[in-house]
């Protein structure tokens, strides 16, 4: 934990999490302003929550010399601390995430019609499994593949993703589990969330493997 | 302190090492040698825990420090900030070196970068290239710090293209051609520069020839006994 707050701290003196950071709160002023459907707010934001978690994490990627990162996890216990460095990044920007989305409208009380507490956990796992999904990817994408491709391939699987959301959205990820909240007025666990939410965990799994497989690769 | 054992070192489709057994004890200081792109780095980044070795298990001592090749740190990250990071904020840094990483050239980068490493250095020091961008004093500094984390009892393994770095070895690995082989360095070659140093106490005169490694020491020692230094100068 304390190699990825590092590595935080030094993306931070870049001074390269400025744009990302104030996209975000962007993004959330523009989903939450005035009285809003938490289904339709929870809905976009498991759609665009990804995208802006995949962001960060290349940021982050980029800012931080591998020289200087080679250094913390040596001092940190090596590969080891490196990886749960990375599932550390994956899951406090899910949280963050889910926070920002989630928790902070309900404390603000700007939800109209007020959601039920079923609502509330569906649309927290959907933004945790969601924002999880974008930090996994953009982990994938991370190093040595430049900003530009990184960003390029995000889009790309997230227009491949809503592609594939009229034959299952049961397996179109984060794109999926915004289909199954939207029309899930009612339901709010519904068997489709659920599936679509459970696939996303898988997905954010398979990332992870396939970033320290290609790591490995590349030696 | 170090185990290495079956270890294949690969990036991508090229395997640079295979099935290479390595052990290197406390206070052993392993000079790693071979051409360019046979593989120097690549092992040292494995051993140090950077990445994963394509095959193999190595056995580390607790805690260790790495210091990869072309030290790179942002430009805004204070240095003194940097060493608190790695465990090194007691480390009170000379005023050339106590700024911003960016108003730092090349050699003071990689003088703080080491200034780490070589702070508390725990069972195993690993330098890549670590005299790259040192200039004179720094080197000899180095080499200091290097004998030190020895003698204190950590291993140490650095790669250097230089001749500088071959000093203060006490085996040679060399890798990339055919099997790895180990040489024991019998004794150390002496320092290529040496001065001449000239004291002076009232009428009496006298002259020591000494390495550049030795001169510290000898005009201290000479100063602290009431003598006056007349003149250092370098010996062709």
């Amino acid at each position: 934990m304390r190699l990825a707050h590092q590595r935080l701290r030094l993306a931070a003196h870049s001074r390269v999490l400025l744009v990302p950071v104030v996209a975000v709160f962007f993004l959330v002023g523009a989903l939450f302003s005035g009285d809003t459907d938490p289904h339709e707010a929870w809905a976009t934001g498991c759609s665009a929550v990804g995208a802006f978690a995949a962001w960060i994490v290349v940021v982050i990627g980029r800012a931080v010399p591998p020289q200087a990162e080679a250094m913390l996890a040596a001092r940190a216990g090596g590969l080891p601390a490196r990886r749960t460095a990375q599932l550390v990044v994956v899951l406090e920007l899910a949280v963050l995430f889910t926070f920002l989305l989630v928790a902070l409208p309900l404390l603000a009380g700007v939800l109209r019609p007020a959601p039920t507490a079923l609502d509330v956990v569906a649309g927290g796992l959907g933004t945790f499994v969601s924002a999880a999904f974008g930090a996994a990817l953009g982990l994938a994408l991370g190093r040595p593949v430049r900003s530009g491709m990184a960003f390029a391939a995000v889009v790309a699987v997230y227009v491949g993703l809503a592609a594939v959301v009229p034959v299952s959205s049961a397996i179109a990820g984060p794109v999926g589990v915004s289909r199954e909240l939207s029309v899930s007025t009612g339901t709010s666990l519904s068997a489709g969330l659920l599936l679509a939410m459970a696939v996303t965990a898988v997905y954010v799994v398979a990332l992870v493997v396939l970033q320290r497989a290609a790591s490995r690769w590349r030696g | 302190m170090l185990r290495a054992s079956g270890l294949t070192v690969a990036r991508g489709r090229r395997v640079l090492l295979e099935a290479l057994d390595l052990e290197v004890g406390a206070g052993e200081v392993v000079h790693v040698a071979g051409e360019n792109g046979c593989g120097k780095s690549s092992l040292l980044r494995v051993l140090a825990g950077d990445v994963a070795p394509r095959r193999g298990e190595i056995r580390r001592p607790a805690t260790w420090a790495y210091v990869p090749e072309r030290m790179a740190l942002p430009d805004s990250l204070p240095a003194q900030r940097w060493l608190g990071m790695l465990g090194a904020a007691d480390v009170d840094l000379p005023p050339e070196l106590d700024r911003r990483c960016g108003a730092l050239s090349k050699g003071q980068l990689q003088r703080v970068a080491l200034t780490a490493a070589l702070h508390r250095p725990g069972g195993l020091v690993i330098l890549d290239e670590p005299w790259s961008g040192l200039d004179v004093t720094a080197r000899e500094w180095l080499e200091r710090g290097i004998t030190g984390a020895a003698a204190g009892g950590a291993a140490v393994l650095f790669t250097d293209h230089g001749r500088t770095g071959g000093l203060a070895a006490t085996t040679r690995l060399v890798i990339g051609d055919g099997a790895p082989r180990r040489e024991r360095v019998v004794a150390t070659p002496p320092p290529t520069a040496a001065v001449r140093i000239v004291l002076a106490r009232g009428e009496e005169r006298r002259e020591h020839q000494v390495t550049t490694s030795e001169r510290d020491a000898v005009l201290a020692g000479a100063l602290s006994d009431g003598w006056g230094v007349e003149r250092v100068e370098a010996i062709d």
